[in-house]
């Protein structure tokens, strides 16, 4: 049994597909309406998967919307390099969007990690300010901030140098694309060749020495970055008189080692019993 | 070229399709066999599928990676490897390595290769009242398998390795120049590597493909409920990632992904170096041409490495790295080479 909502959307497609084409922005205007109101309703459409139908209206209407784009850029009699470069920029604004609304911290990180080009962290002034206050922190006490504060600047080198090299697959990527578009494919066709020249191009970078390089400095000095952290906290924790992380870490592996000793005389019990029963 | 009105109202109908399939779903989550549980091992499990009629004498043991959970091989009745191969006549028995936790962290490969795989091993053998299985390690279990008929050959009388890296350096292994250039040591500085990380990896093998266009046109994978089911279950599972303990993640990246360790006879576990070229038990070698994540050139590098074996066999399957054993042609393909190969 469909729901009353969906039926009525349904009805809407059928009436769209029978009149006369009408214009453009207005049947982007009423698609639009009914994005918000299918998100809206989605756990009447669909109890079990409301989620989901939220998402997929999500991500049709930004399909839509890129369409569109494709659309308004063809009416203004624009060439396929235009259109590579709305399709480029718009791909990674998804990417922006979804990755600070829709994930964790972690996950946003880590999207941003391989594809995203824009400056997202701290501007070149506010790097400038962090290097100056650096300088100015000299007493021993202060040690393990100053390694942070290193830790935090080295990473944000190190992402500026992962961009150039993401600035490289695209521009090659636009290469290959523009050598193999041509204006009888359709808006969709578009996308997918867009999508497999950037995937083939950031593949073949991997095997070139400078990408796997600037990626691999990124995820290092990320992780020194958190070793770093991890250090202060320890630091404060040893003040506070709270076992560190570092201490619980010890004991852990002291654990860790009683357990394979328990589990090498296990074995050798089992053999005992093994050659007791033969 | 198409008009937009006609552009928009194909994905309105596809998104009103999927909307209505969705209305009528359950919620959906892997849909396994009934299996024994002959063993458990702080977080590892031995699973035992009993065969109605069982063709071969010796066992056969399925060692899963760490990364990601192997109910993949049984993810539902028409797309399981393990429902194929019990038809076949094979009696199955499967690792499952569980979710490693925090406190996991000092596990390495000694631990999973010398302890959980080999009382993995002892315990099927004493199930069976066989002296030897047969070994079919998936992907990264291809490489503890090797490493497994290595220091133990005297309990493995034939291997299977699937879609297993061999060569880290061969071109086109995006997965092993990504880990070649990473300060390991400050990355499992803080612990294990949880799932999340592994999976946005893998993603990222594919940035786009894998990324935003799958999702852009999700809608499409909706159409029926039973491609509706499939789909949310694949998620499932591509979502449901254990996390790899500190040691384990550090020692692999290290020794076998940089060193390329089995190529060039560096890889120590527990203290003895794995000699490839020692081994004499037949092999099948079955891989993906197709395989984004490993590359065949880096499985097929297995036939040059050994140099007693005393056959060896290549299986080349037209599917990619999931599809090699998930596919439902891949899949007749292997459970046929597996089941001559096992006959032989």
């Amino acid at each position: 049994m469909s729901d009353p909502l969906l039926n009525q959307f349904q009805n809407w497609i059928k009436q769209l597909e029978n009149l006369p084409e009408s214009s453009f922005s207005e049947q982007l205007a009423q698609w639009q309406h009914w994005a918000v109101k299918l998100q809206q309703h989605s756990q009447d459409l669909a109890p079990d998967h409301a989620d989901l139908v939220s998402q997929l209206t999500e991500q049709s209407n930004e399909l839509i919307e890129l369409l569109a784009d494709l659309t308004r850029a063809q009416a203004r009699g624009a060439n396929l390099s235009n259109q590579v470069e709305r399709l480029r920029t718009n791909l990674h604004q998804f990417n922006l969007r979804r990755t600070l609304e829709q994930a964790t911290p972690l996950h946003q990180f880590l999207n941003l990690l391989f594809t995203q080009r824009h400056q997202l962290l701290h501007s070149n002034e506010q790097r400038e300010q962090l290097q100056a206050l650096l300088q100015q922190f000299n007493h021993p006490r202060l040690g393990v901030v100053k390694a942070l504060l290193e830790a935090l600047l080295n990473w944000q080198a190190s992402i500026s140098t992962f961009k150039s090299q993401l600035d490289q697959v695209s521009d090659a990527a636009i290469e290959d694309f523009l050598s193999q578009a041509d204006g009888q494919l359709s808006h969709e066709e578009l996308l997918a060749l867009w999508v497999r020249s950037y995937d083939q191009a950031y593949a073949a970078a991997f095997n070139q020495a400078d990408l796997p390089k600037a990626q691999a400095d990124m995820i290092s000095t990320l992780a020194r970055l958190q070793n770093r952290w991890q250090q202060l906290i320890d630091q404060y924790a040893e003040q506070l008189g709270i076992p560190s992380r570092n201490q619980v870490d010890q004991l852990i592996e002291q654990l860790d080692q009683q357990r394979r000793r328990i589990r090498k005389l296990e074995q050798a019990l089992e053999q005992i019993n093994t050659s007791q029963g033969e | 070229m198409e008009s937009f009105s006609k552009q928009l109202n194909r994905h309105q109908k596809l998104l009103a399709a999927a909307i209505e399939t969705l209305s009528g779903l359950e919620r959906v989550c892997p849909d396994p066999l009934d299996s024994e549980t002959l063993l458990q091992l702080d977080s590892v499990s031995l699973h035992y599928y009993a065969c109605e009629k069982p063709r071969y004498k010796t066992p056969l043991l399925i060692c899963y990676a760490l990364i990601n959970r192997p109910y993949i091989l049984d993810l539902e009745p028409g797309r399981s490897l393990i429902r194929d191969l019990l038809e076949a006549g094979h009696s199955v028995y499967l690792i499952d390595w569980g979710y490693p936790k925090e406190t996991d962290r000092h596990i390495g490969l000694d631990d999973y290769i010398g302890d959980y795989l080999h009382t993995a091993v002892e315990q099927v053998k004493l199930h069976s009242q066989q002296s030897q299985v047969d070994l079919l390690g998936v992907c990264q279990g291809g490489v503890f398998s090797l490493c497994y008929a290595s220091l133990f050959p005297e309990n493995v009388q034939k291997l299977i390795t699937l879609v297993t890296p061999i060569d880290t350096s061969v071109k086109n292994f995006t997965l092993a120049r990504m880990v070649s250039g990473v300060d390991i040591d400050a990355l499992v500085a803080c612990g294990n590597i949880s799932g999340a990380v592994l999976n946005q990896l893998y993603a990222s093998l594919k940035p786009l493909e894998l990324g935003l266009h799958k999702q852009l046109r999700m809608t499409e994978q909706f159409g029926s409920e039973s491609a509706a089911r499939t789909f949310l279950r694949m998620e499932y599972w591509l979502n449901d990632s254990p996390d790899l303990t500190a040691r384990s993640a550090a020692e692999f990246a290290i020794r076998f992904f940089r060193d390329n360790g089995l190529v060039n006879g560096t890889l120590n576990v527990c203290g003895q170096l794995i000699d490839l070229g020692q081994l004499t038990q037949p092999v099948l070698n079955a891989f993906g041409i197709k395989d984004h994540l490993v590359p065949p050139a880096s499985s097929a590098a297995l036939a040059t490495c050994l140099k007693r074996c005393s056959q060896y066999t290549a299986l080349e399957l037209n599917a990619g790295h999931i599809g090699a054993f998930a596919s439902s042609t891949a899949r007749r393909k292997l459970v046929k080479g597996v089941s001559t190969f096992r006959r032989g």
